[in-house]
């Protein structure tokens, strides 16, 4: 379920968290840090559409302009969601893997789960 | 916003709204400018635009964020209240132009006059607020910003008015002209294409309107103190319609069946199609009005942050 202030699985919010947790970025050096952590080329409006919420609820925070770049850095708030994500996603890792392990569920054939 | 970017993707980051565009506009320019030229760009920020619109966010301090709210929460109950305004004026056409018969039973017939009472509540309550920060933002262009701010929101609805009444005339005289004369198929065509000129030039301007009075209430800057009557008038304004559509759904549903609307085609279509409308438009009304009174309790309840000097408000002189 989708809660205020903490982006979702599917958000690329959480994408954009990541690339902050280095230090700060600029649009430009986000979108170069996504492709290299996650092989996803965030788009302008995305990117943008994204760092407007993840302001909005105090998950990061511009810092002062420079030329017309402004870098964006994680507050405590922003680093906490990014840890709970990735807690709640390595837990169902977990949990997936242990299905897997009594039958429960079928593993996909391993092309179909990388595309 | 830079003159390098392709004319297509000025198009486009204009299209967003003018909160987002000020505080991300130029960055979001250079980060086009910037990025690989890919079709998928063009689509991505024409995408952008219409989240930015329908789920808006808001950046800067607490305070910039508290105004931005409430003024989108203003602007978002017009924009509800003058669509709702359309479909009531349908359903009116469909119940009581003439009225049915079925209009007569009291129960429906009271459900009508609370529709009607509401709606012209509503109607009112805009209508102030509209005439009292016209007037405001004519005070505040005065004496600080010149003409800039008034502009926006009388040039496009002046000239929307003029256009109103000078092509309804034409078009009355024209079908007059054509009633009384056979016209060759030439001329019937070049009428009934203007005809559908006219019609859409008249639709396409209350989109012009919506968005040039959204843009000349943000260059007003108007204060919280301000906006905050403006924030009450919308939310009452919001409830009143919730009222209108729900009396509008009870009327309809006791209209259904013998003495009620005859089962032709408009009315069929107007009855699926008309309350459905307005219960949309109002439940988005109803939402950016809780999202707005949240917004500025959360502001008021959180600690004084320092913000920009906001009109209507003096800086203390040093």
């Amino acid at each position: 379920m989708k809660q205020p202030g903490r982006p979702s699985w599917r958000d690329p919010g959480l994408l954009v968290l990541s690339t902050l947790v280095e230090g700060p970025r600029h649009g430009y050096s986000i979108v170069q840090e996504a492709r290299k952590q996650a092989g996803i080329t965030l788009g302008p409006g995305t990117l943008y559409g994204a760092l407007a919420r993840l302001e909005s609820y105090g998950l990061v925070e511009s810092l002062p302009v420079e030329g017309r770049r402004r870098p964006y850095r994680l507050t405590d708030k922003g680093r906490q969601a990014l840890e709970a994500q990735l807690d709640a996603m390595a837990r169902f890792l977990r949990v997936n893997g242990h299905m897997e392990e009594r039958g429960l569920v079928t593993p996909l054939p391993r092309a179909s789960r990388t595309a | 916003m830079s003159t390098k970017l392709p004319r297509r993707h000025r198009i486009l980051l204009a299209l967003y709204p003018p909160s987002f565009r000020e505080r991300y506009g130029d960055e979001l320019g250079a980060l086009v400018e910037d990025a690989l030229p890919a079709p998928r760009v063009a689509l991505d920020l024409a995408l952008g635009a219409a989240r930015a619109w329908i789920e808006p966010t808001f950046g800067g301090t607490p305070g910039q964020r508290q105004r931005d709210r409430m003024l989108a929460t203003i602007l978002t109950v017009f924009w509800s209240w003058s669509l709702v305004l359309l479909a009531f004026a349908a359903f009116s056409k469909m119940v009581d132009d003439p009225p049915v018969r079925g209009l007569r039973v009291p129960l429906v017939h009271a459900a009508f006059q609370v529709s009607s009472a509401s709606m012209d509540v509503a109607t009112g309550l805009i209508g102030l607020g509209a005439l009292s920060y016209w007037g405001l933002i004519a005070v505040t262009a005065r004496r600080e910003h010149g003409l800039r701010n008034l502009l926006p929101a009388t040039i496009p609805i002046g000239a929307g008015l003029a256009w109103l009444v000078v092509s309804w005339g034409a078009t009355w005289g024209l079908l007059h002209f054509a009633v009384g004369h056979r016209l060759p198929l030439l001329a019937a065509v070049g009428l009934v294409v203007l005809l559908l000129a006219w019609a859409l030039a008249s639709v396409a301007l209350a989109p012009i309107c919506w968005v040039s009075i959204a843009v000349a209430m943000r260059r007003a800057g108007l204060s919280v103190r301000l906006l905050r009557p403006g924030l009450i008038g919308a939310v009452a304004a919001a409830v009143c319609l919730v009222v209108v559509v729900v009396s509008m759904a009870i009327t309809v549903a006791s209209l259904r069946g013998p003495g009620g609307l005859a089962p032709t085609v408009e009315n069929v279509l107007l009855g699926s199609c008309v309350v459905p409308f307005a219960a949309a438009v109002t439940g988005v009304g109803l939402i950016s009005g809780r999202r707005g009174l949240r917004a500025d309790r959360e502001a008021s309840t959180a600690p004084p942050a320092p913000g920009p000097v906001e009109v209507g408000t003096r800086p203390p002189s040093s």
